[in-house]
């Protein structure tokens, strides 16, 4: 059994005459925690539904568990749990008759944990699924997505709508699920404090392309704000590659570098500025950096 | 599968009761011309058959048209598909459930029609391999019907989900008032069928959900 | 492959569906201008009559009591489209009410290869009334070895037989696949086979006894001389009377006397003894019928016609066989021949249906058809033609001028619309598959007419049609007839492939995909058009980097300039932050050294995030 539970070969997606997508290629083993983020409309959800079968790609393959999503089979469907962003679910059927309808088209239904979690979310069975609230209807998702006991577990932006209390409830899930052997979990969201606590690896969409794909330690080791302190005047351009961000305020001069090592900083210091100094960053913060539609120019 | 086709009845539960009517209705009108007036050949020539027809036809198409055009509004395969089902599975089921209502529909009216028969219609050989023609040919327009609406169900837009299948359908009834119910017509309603079931399969499963 | 195959799926299924209905639509549209052409025709242009019959001697026709002279008309009704029930002519032969309301049914039960005569009635409860079960009493197995009242192998098995009713308890009965022919007397349980000599005087036997096909859409009405009926006549033999009051004045009867009819395949009408069955002579042919091209043959097969009549006319008291009277459709439909045989299978008058100028003209030139006898008229040799005589004729065959120009097209285009909905209907034809166009016409004389009106796809009827039909000897002939009658269907196609291609090229069609296209459309015309409109690749056009034209976004290559992929309204960034460090690191270098390291982290184009993401281990 391979070792890759999800992989993309290269993938481009064009809606319409828009690229969403641009030669994308990204591999998740088995046991790992994803945690692919992005802005808004960059072409997370896209890349998912292209995973699970849902659209397909203009270009470039896609295999999740071995097999490629536009053949995946009713067995290897039934090892895959997703969790949709906006939670679509069967919006006019009752909320118990939606639950027995999944668990018999599942391979393997884990009542006794769907009845645990279901003590936690206190699911209307009565209700109509269109009548729930947003953060109801999450849970639910989430409940059924979990009692197959899948093998790899897709969340995209599953924590929408929840409060604080639900959201800690579904870490406290996904740490649960975590600690099976063997379970992969590739996990798209905007609370960036929720996907630090989780994540080993991180990819990060920009432009089209991932531009992130390493752990989450790792990322925050290459990628380093730097403040440089000049005694006078700083040059115009420090000679680096990699700077994705500048700021100049009088001699001070902070820098957000890619790939920022040893090197770099002997070029920073040959400048023999007054003070260098890395700015810790939380995952936020390297998002916010990497992202940001404001493109500073690059070293020559 | 079982589910499946238990879920698909039940997102139809409109048809099949709109089909049970259908057959009630006509089961009735045949009940009381033959307390009414005493039932012959000659009564039954004023029959509109045409129009029932007709009626069969739209419901059939109809059912076929409401089974992908709802799936599509409603997101239904794509909440499926996360699953344990394949859209192969999908629409097997979903195949499998008009064909019910099909059967479910035509069964009875064609039970009442032997009776009546039976009843107006000495027994020889002719009557007996027109009756048998014409079952045919209703059953393979039904079939027929039904997959043209499921082929343009699936259409973007609402006019051509809601009419297309029934256009296409009534194109095809004259069909059986030009060439008969011969063995001729049988072969392009079955080619109909087939060609109609397997785009709509192909579409089914490579379109976007 | 699977994409391919998948497109080839897509594109055959879409393609038939597309064919079959839009020759349904087609069909109906032709029919309705063939129908408003029909129903405009004025009935005089639908009807073909001769009278006196010539038959009769004259001096019948001119006794001073005969009020109206022996007649005999056809007319065409325009087509009907009644649906087809292969069974009927041959298995349900007759029905015979009996008393007690029992009926005798004769019909032909292919399961035990007999013609079976049954009593069938309805069952009655104990207050006489029915009870709904129907009781079958066999009576009669007729088998081509022999009469049985049980089912017997031993009295053969017939194949495809066609029975008719000669009186009330004779049948006759031919088994087109036996090719035998027999008398059948059911009350005396007789059967005569009409011997081998009989049948090897004539081609393959076609119809026996009642010589009919579609009387829906040709009637023949025949009134022998008529007198006007006295009151006693008028109370005693109300059978006899016809409106107006009058009653044949010569006791003729049709269908009855010493012979019974046969046709042949090749269209030859012979006379058979009614009891004997023995061969007695040819007495006529199915004529050729008027249509839009004529057929040089004096004599149709029966196999090519959509309907005929003939009937055999015969002295009442004594039986004695005056002759026959014949009448065709032709195999388009539009129009009809009437023929008058006498007893010796010579014509001695003929009509066909003609245009209004056509009739007017051979009128001036030769006399009207339908005539009242003058005293002038009645020296000048009834039935025949005169030496160098025109005018004083009162009947005689049709000259060939006339009959060439009794094309029914004539008919057609001096109605008001008529032009046009000819016009209309041709263009119709022309939206056919052209490849159909042109096996209509090489199929066209294989393919029965009555099938051939109802057919979607193969169309003997068409103008293609009909002109295969005329132009069968000269190869080079029949090609340019048929390139001519083609040339809007072709014109048709090559503007549609012209289209097609220009949009293929424009989505990036591989020129194998463009020649396969070019090929169905030239072959297949508009449905192949209307299919590649249906399956033709939706991709969205992106304008190409290089080289500014639209470039499909599926396509790694542009199909037009060949540059590789790129996207430049998306601003990715130009660094990277993959797990394999050095393949995604670059030192700084100040600008005086090699600038290669710069271009590798610069141009992230050129990047293979493939390659360094293999090469990163998943963190601890």
């Amino acid at each position: 059994m391979s070792d890759i539970a999800i992989e993309v070969r290269d993938l481009v997606k064009y809606y319409g005459g828009r690229c969403v997508l641009d030669g994308v290629s990204l591999q998740v083993r088995r046991g790992c925690i994803y945690g692919l983020l992005g802005r808004n409309g960059i072409g997370k959800t896209t890349l998912i539904r292209i995973l699970l079968g849902q659209e397909p790609a203009s270009r470039g393959r896609t295999f999740v568990l071995g097999t490629e999503s536009m053949q995946l089979d009713a067995r290897t469907r039934g090892r895959i749990g997703y969790v949709a962003e906006g939670h679509h679910l069967l919006q006019h059927y009752r909320v118990g008759h939606l639950v027995r309808l999944c668990r018999r088209l599942s391979c393997q239904w884990n009542q006794p944990f769907f009845d645990k979690l279901n003590e936690t979310f206190r699911l209307p069975m009565e209700r109509r699924v269109r009548e729930l609230s947003t953060g109801m209807r999450a849970q639910l998702n989430l409940a059924l997505a979990m009692a197959i006991d899948p093998e790899v577990l897709i969340l995209d932006d599953p924590t929408l709508g929840l409060d604080t209390v639900a959201r800690w409830q579904f870490l406290a899930l996904a740490i649960d699920v975590i600690q099976r052997d063997g379970r992969t979990i590739l996990f798209s969201s905007h609370i960036l404090s929720d996907v630090e606590r989780i994540a080993d690896r991180i990819g990060i969409l920009a432009g089209g392309k991932l531009v992130v794909d390493c752990s989450l330690e790792e990322l925050k080791r290459r990628i380093c704000k730097v403040q440089i302190i000049f005694a006078e005047s700083p040059p115009d351009d420090l000679p680096l590659t990699g700077i994705i961000r500048q700021q100049r305020s009088g001699t001070e001069v902070i820098i957000t570098v890619a790939n920022w090592d040893a090197a770099k900083r002997a070029v920073v210091e040959a400048f023999r500025p007054q003070h260098v100094a890395e700015i810790p960053m939380t995952l936020e913060d390297l998002f916010i950096e990497c992202t940001n539609p404001v493109r500073m120019p690059t070293a020559v | 599968m079982w589910t499946l086709i238990k879920r698909e009845i039940d997102d139809s539960r409109a048809f099949f009761i709109t089909g049970a009517a259908y057959t009630i209705s006509i089961i009735v009108f045949v009940i009381s011309n033959v307390y009414s007036g005493g039932l012959s050949s000659k009564s039954m020539s004023g029959w509109p058959i045409l129009p029932m027809l007709v009626w069969a036809m739209v419901l059939f198409s109809g059912m076929g048209a409401k089974q992908m055009y709802m799936d599509k509004t409603r997101r239904i395969s794509c909440f499926l598909s996360t699953l344990a089902v394949t859209r192969s599975a999908i629409f097997t089921a979903r195949v499998i459930t008009g064909v019910l209502l099909i059967v479910m529909t035509l069964l009875p009216v064609t039970a009442a029609w032997i009776i009546i028969l039976k009843v107006v219609m000495p027994p020889i050989p002719l009557y007996q391999a027109m009756f048998v023609a014409g079952v045919r040919t209703v059953l393979l327009l039904s079939l027929a019907s039904y997959s043209l609406g499921l082929l343009t169900g699936w259409a973007p837009g609402r006019v051509v989900p809601v009419l297309g299948g029934t256009t296409l359908a009534l194109i095809l009834i004259p069909l059986v008032i030009l060439k008969g119910s011969g063995m001729e017509t049988a072969v392009i309603l079955v080619l109909v069928t087939a060609v109609s079931l397997i785009r709509s399969r192909q579409h089914f499963i490579s379109t976007p959900l | 492959m699977n994409t391919l195959r998948s497109y080839l799926v897509h594109v055959v299924t879409v393609g038939v569906i597309v064919t079959l209905l839009l020759s349904l639509v087609l069909y109906w549209a032709r029919f309705a201008c063939k129908s408003v052409l029909g129903g405009i025709t004025p009935l005089a242009n639908r009807r073909a009559q001769v009278q006196p019959c010539g038959l009769l001697p004259l001096s019948l026709e001119t006794q001073p009591a005969v009020v109206v002279p022996s007649r005999v008309m056809v007319d065409v009704h325009p087509e009907e489209t009644v649906p087809l029930n292969e069974h009927t002519d041959l298995w349900l032969i007759g029905v015979q009410p009996l008393e007690d309301e029992k009926r005798l049914y004769t019909y032909f039960d292919p399961a035990i290869g007999k013609i079976v005569q049954c009593k069938i009635y309805q069952e009655e409860d104990e207050d006489g009334e029915s009870n709904g079960l129907w009781i079958n009493e066999p009576q009669l197995f007729v088998g081509p070895e022999g009469i049985s009242v049980i089912d017997s192998d031993e009295t053969g098995r017939f194949v495809e037989p066609r029975a008719v009713f000669d009186g009330k308890e004779d049948l006759i009965i031919l088994d087109t696949k036996l090719r035998r022919l027999f008398r059948v007397n059911l009350a005396a349980r007789q059967v005569v086979e009409a011997p081998a000599e009989s049948l090897a005087e004539m081609g393959a036997p076609v119809a026996a006894g009642r010589i009919s096909k579609n009387p829906n859409l040709l009637s023949m009405q025949w009134t022998p001389p008529l007198r006007e009926a006295t009151e006693q006549e008028r109370r005693t033999r109300q059978d006899e009377i016809v409106p107006g009051n009058f009653i044949p004045a010569v006791p003729l009867s049709i269908n009855a006397g010493e012979y019974v009819l046969v046709l042949d395949n090749a269209g030859r009408l012979h006379k058979l003894n009614r009891q004997t069955l023995q061969w007695a002579g040819q007495t006529g042919y199915l004529p050729t019928a008027p249509e839009f091209a004529m057929s040089r043959d004096e004599m149709a097969r029966p196999y090519d016609l959509p309907a005929w009549i003939a009937v055999s006319v015969s002295f009442d008291p004594n039986n004695t066989y005056l002759g026959a009277l014949v009448a065709t459709l032709s195999p388009d439909g539009t129009g009809a021949t009437v023929a008058v045989f006498d007893a010796d299978g010579e014509m001695v008058a003929s009509d066909m249906t003609m245009a209004t100028r056509v009739r007017r003209r051979f009128e001036r030139e030769n006399g009207p058809r339908v005539r009242d006898l003058s005293d002038a008229e009645a020296d000048t040799g009834y039935g025949k033609q005169l030496p160098g005589g025109s005018g004083a004729r009162a009947g005689g065959p049709l000259d060939d001028d006339t009959v060439a120009r009794a094309r029914t097209i004539n008919t057609y285009f001096e109605m008001p619309g008529g032009p046009a909905l000819t016009g209309l209907r041709y263009l119709l034809e022309n939206l056919q598959p052209p490849v159909f166009s042109v096996a209509s016409y090489f199929t066209a004389p294989y393919i029965s007419p009555e099938k051939g009106q109802r057919n979607l796809l193969l169309l003997p009827h068409s103008f293609a049609g009909s002109l295969g039909r005329k132009y069968q000897e000269d190869r080079f002939q029949r090609l340019a007839v048929l390139a001519m009658t083609m040339s809007p269907s072709l014109l048709i196609a090559a503007v549609l492939t012209m289209a097609v291609r220009r949009q293929a090229r424009t989505i990036g069609l591989s020129d194998r995909s463009i020649k396969y296209w070019t090929a169905a459309i030239l072959t297949f015309g508009l449905p192949a058009f209307l299919t590649w409109r249906f399956t033709r690749p939706t991709h969205t056009l992106v304008t190409c980097a290089n080289c500014g034209r639209g470039r499909r976004p599926d396509m790694e290559k542009c199909h037009h300039c060949g540059s590789a992929w790129e996207v430049p309204e998306l601003l990715a960034p130009a660094w990277r932050v993959f797990d394999d460090h050095a393949a995604s690191s670059g030192a700084s270098v100040p600008s005086t050294v090699s600038t290669s390291l710069q271009v590798a982290e610069e141009q992230p184009k050129d990047d293979n995030p493939q390659a360094q993401t293999t090469d990163a281990q998943p963190s601890a």
